[in-house]
Formats: structure tokens, sequence, C-alpha cells
């Protein structure tokens, strides 16, 4: 993870700002990864969307949930992608625009569940490898571009 | 080609989170670019069976580099981005 200096910021402010650093630098890279972001500030807490299109016809948006960031990794789920710009912390996910494939767990609750780094329900006794602060392959920027390759390249 | 043109060095824009510089020649291999990659950020070299290079080389579409073939087989050119991805981002069941 970057250094940020978050000296005389509140923890709240702190941990979004170490979540903000993260966002720019996916920002940084949307034109060479042709994905789509908007920031949306929940109060406490930051939301990340991104929207992946792997064709006309199939477009995907996560929604990463950074409410305990760095403590915990973002919870992530995927949502309507028509929900794009108008989303925020309340908009539920829908299982109809989840990615399905290998590496998509049906199994482990309500939504798929990706087995990839870097997101909230695939650690908890699941798998280890979550720090504080993660290490850059489980990083937020890093768990965005697993995704994104993993919706271009193996999901649909 | 000469072998003056064969060696011509250039600089590739590692994508890692952040893009690094690397330079590199033509006909270095794709492994030998991706140890320079790991290097550029403190990845240790026993590392590197959990990485991949991609590319866009034809089109928009990232391609995985072959580690056999060279800078000059793929026409990478110069400041071309290329991504240090993970290959095994899965985790196993």
């Amino acid at each position: 993870m970057a250094d940020v200096d978050v000296s005389g910021l509140s923890p709240e402010e702190q941990l979004k700002s170490l979540v903000r650093a993260e966002y720019d630098k996916l920002d940084a890279q949307s034109d060479f990864f042709g994905w789509q972001l908007r920031l949306h500030d929940a109060g406490d807490y930051y939301v990340i969307f991104v929207r992946v299109e792997k064709s006309a016809e199939r477009v995907f948006v996560e929604m990463l949930e950074c409410d305990d960031y760095p403590q915990q990794a973002p919870r992530a789920t995927f949502i309507d992608p028509e929900l794009f710009e108008s989303a925020d912390e309340t908009t539920k996910p829908d299982g109809a625009f989840y990615p399905r494939g290998q590496y998509m767990v049906i199994d482990r609750g309500p939504f798929p569940v990706m087995c990839i780094k870097g997101h909230r329900d695939y650690y908890g006794g699941w798998h280890d490898g979550w720090t504080n602060p993660p290490a850059h392959d489980h990083s937020l920027c890093q768990h965005v571009v697993n995704v994104r390759n993993a919706l271009l390249d193996i999901w649909s | 080609m000469s072998t003056e043109e064969k060696t011509k060095p250039k600089e590739l824009e590692i994508v890692y989170g952040v893009n690094k510089p690397l330079d590199v020649t033509e006909d270095e291999t794709i492994l030998e670019v991706k140890k320079g990659a790991l290097g550029l950020y403190d990845i240790p070299e026993s590392e590197i069976d959990n990485f991949i290079l991609k590319a866009k080389i034809e089109g928009n579409k990232d391609e995985q580099l072959d580690e056999a073939k060279t800078v000059g087989v793929y026409k990478l050119h110069n400041k071309q981005k290329v991504t240090l991805a993970a290959g095994k981002p899965f985790g196993g069941r």
C-alpha cells in the first residue's frame, strides 16, 4: 500500500484517505484497463463502483464497500449495471448481474462469492492472507485488476 | 535486422498498482522482462511463478505474453504499458 500522510486527520478520515489513495491508483489506470469508476462518499466510509464492459450485452458493476478498510477487506457485491450512476451504500446486490463460471462459488450464501483475493468474503475462515496493511496482491487496487481480468478472460 | 537494432534499448511501463519504467532491449525474453519487473516492485524472484505479464498486442484485448518469446517478437513499443498480473489470484476451495 502506498504511504499516505494521515497525520492530523480523524480516525475515519485516515481510513478514508487510505481508500482514496487506492481509488486514485485505479482512476489513473482507467484508460488502460478500460473500466469506469465512481467513488461514493457514504459519510464514514467510501463505496467504490467499478463498471467493466465484457460486451455490449454483458456489463458488470462491482460494488466495493470499504467500511472497515484496511482493518477488513472491502465487501464486494455485484449490482444492476443500470444503477451505476445512481448507486450508493444502500444499493442492494442483484444475483442476476453476478458473473458466472469457474471460481464463482454458489454455496456460501444468498449470492455467489468470488474465490478471488482482496474482498471480505474471501477471508473470514475461508482463506488466509488479509493483513493490515494488506500486501499488494491482496490490496484493493490489485483486487479490482484481478476481477477485471477474470471478467474479461474467464467469467461470463 | 542488424545487431544494433536488435538490442536497441527501449522503456516499458510496468503496471502494478502504479507504473514504473523498465529499460529493456529487443532481444530480451519476456521471462527476463518479468524478472526486471519483479525487481522494480521489490518482489522476491522466488515469487516469479505467481506472476504473468500481459499487454495489448493486437487491438484492445490483453494477451498473456509467452515468456520464451522476446520483446522484439511482440513488437513492444517504447513506453508501452505491460501489466504485471497475478498468475494465481484465485484461492483453492
